[in-house]
């Protein structure tokens, strides 16, 4: 079976200074992958690597494909901030968008916007502007936006990023409720171990360990090493 | 309310005929933008006036520079205020809502919709970042016009251009991945 993702010997760097070097892992359909990594180990720009939005070395597949316009079609990524992807004048106006944009006719795009608003439990913010929102409304309004194209990877960087424990626990379960395959760049160890089955520890510009989840969180030595604790 | 809007009319005529007077074009656009601000004074949007500060200061800055290099002419700084004042006034009036909701992708409004969104929200982004970082600045500074003021100034301004360019690179990458922007 074809992975959703394949990443093989990437590297990427600023100048002289490598940022991530021969990294390798891949991604099954339905599978939930996370990416652990104290601040400036490389997470978000291994995230943007793959996304196609930086240019590395080495080899990223998704779906086999290279990451250009047409592999980027079946990813959904949510950035750190969500005001970067949400800027119409209406939360649904927002969701909308990608399809009209796809030639959908703004009316069934609107339908569609719809149901995935009410399905994250954001039916009274329907018609009000981003700005509106709580940062937790805000993420979770992103994570519908970026399934809207009915993308089979969802790539999320930092999503708790700022949030209190009860948006963490409701992010936490709007992403139990989504079986797309999920890579999910954090250092919030209690987040991971409730929504990832596998973990890659990033350090030092490359992957210094990978295994199942509570593993690997359980394991004070080497999220010690890692600099997470 | 009233002297506010009486001093941005006057200043509007004063530019106006300083510029000599017979440039068509530029009175057309002093009476469009003297309209503009007495209709947003008379809607209560003397806040979103406060906003014309920034443009106001570039135009006196504009002005001194060509009165030190010897030639003073007063029609550029006047257009760009007044293309300020119709813009504002614009993006007050238009109804953002329903253009943005009701526009096809096949539409020949569709680009143009989206690229003014683009610009509000980036002017939203940077207005807020420009906020911050002069708030930051008064957290710092006991005396405006201190050793530091100054030096603070330039700093918290080069910070808010380096902090703007990596919001725009987000969210031009955001919309290169949310396929809008290829």
């Amino acid at each position: 079976m074809t992975p959703v993702l394949e990443v093989a010997g990437l590297s990427f760097g600023y100048d002289a200074r490598p940022v991530l070097d021969n990294i390798s892992f891949r991604i099954d359909a339905g599978e939930s992958v996370g990416l652990l990594g104290a601040n400036g180990s490389g997470k978000s720009t291994l995230l943007w690597c793959i996304a196609g939005l930086l240019r590395a070395s080495g080899t990223v597949r998704l779906y086999g494909e290279p990451p250009g316009r047409a592999g980027r079609t079946r990813v959904g990524m949510v950035f750190q901030n969500p005001e970067d992807q949400l800027f119409m004048p209406t939360l649904v106006q927002d969701l909308a968008l990608p399809l009209v944009n796809a030639g959908v006719h703004p009316k069934e795009a609107r339908r569609l916007a719809v149901e995935r608003l009410r399905a994250s439990g954001l039916d009274r913010q329907l018609d009000e502007p981003a700005t509106h929102l709580s940062l937790g409304q805000r993420k979770r309004a992103v994570i519908a936006l970026a399934m809207m194209r009915e993308a089979g990877l969802l790539i999320l960087d930092e999503p708790t990023a700022e949030l209190d424990g009860r948006s963490v626990r409701q992010l936490t379960a709007a992403l139990r409720g989504i079986a797309a395959a999920k890579l999910i760049a954090s250092h919030h160890l209690d987040f991971l171990r409730a929504t990832v089955s596998r973990i890659l520890v990033l350090c030092e510009a490359g992957i210094m360990a990978e295994g199942q989840a509570a593993t690997v969180l359980d394991d004070a030595a080497l999220l010690d090493r890692a600099g997470l604790i | 309310m009233t002297r506010a809007r009486l001093a941005l009319s006057m200043l509007l005529a004063a530019a106006a005929a300083a510029s000599g007077g017979w440039d068509a074009p530029l009175l057309v656009l002093a009476i469009l933008a003297g309209i503009v601000v007495h209709w947003a004074v008379h809607r209560g949007f003397r806040t979103a006036l406060w906003l014309a500060g920034p443009v106001l200061l570039f135009s006196a800055v504009l002005i001194v520079l060509q009165w030190v290099g010897g030639a003073a002419d007063i029609r550029l700084p006047m257009r760009t205020v007044a293309v300020f004042l119709l813009t504002t006034g614009a993006f007050r009036v238009l109804p953002w809502s329903a253009m943005a909701g009701g526009i096809s992708s096949r539409s020949r409004l569709y680009m143009p919709v989206l690229f003014l969104l683009f610009v509000r929200h980036f002017a939203e982004i940077l207005l807020a970042e420009a906020r911050r970082a002069l708030q930051a600045r008064s957290l710092c500074i006991s005396r405006s016009f201190g050793r530091a003021a100054f030096s603070s100034l330039a700093w918290a301004i080069a910070a808010l251009f380096r902090r703007a360019l990596q919001r725009a690179e987000r969210f031009y990458a955001a919309q290169i991945v949310g396929g809008l922007a290829e």
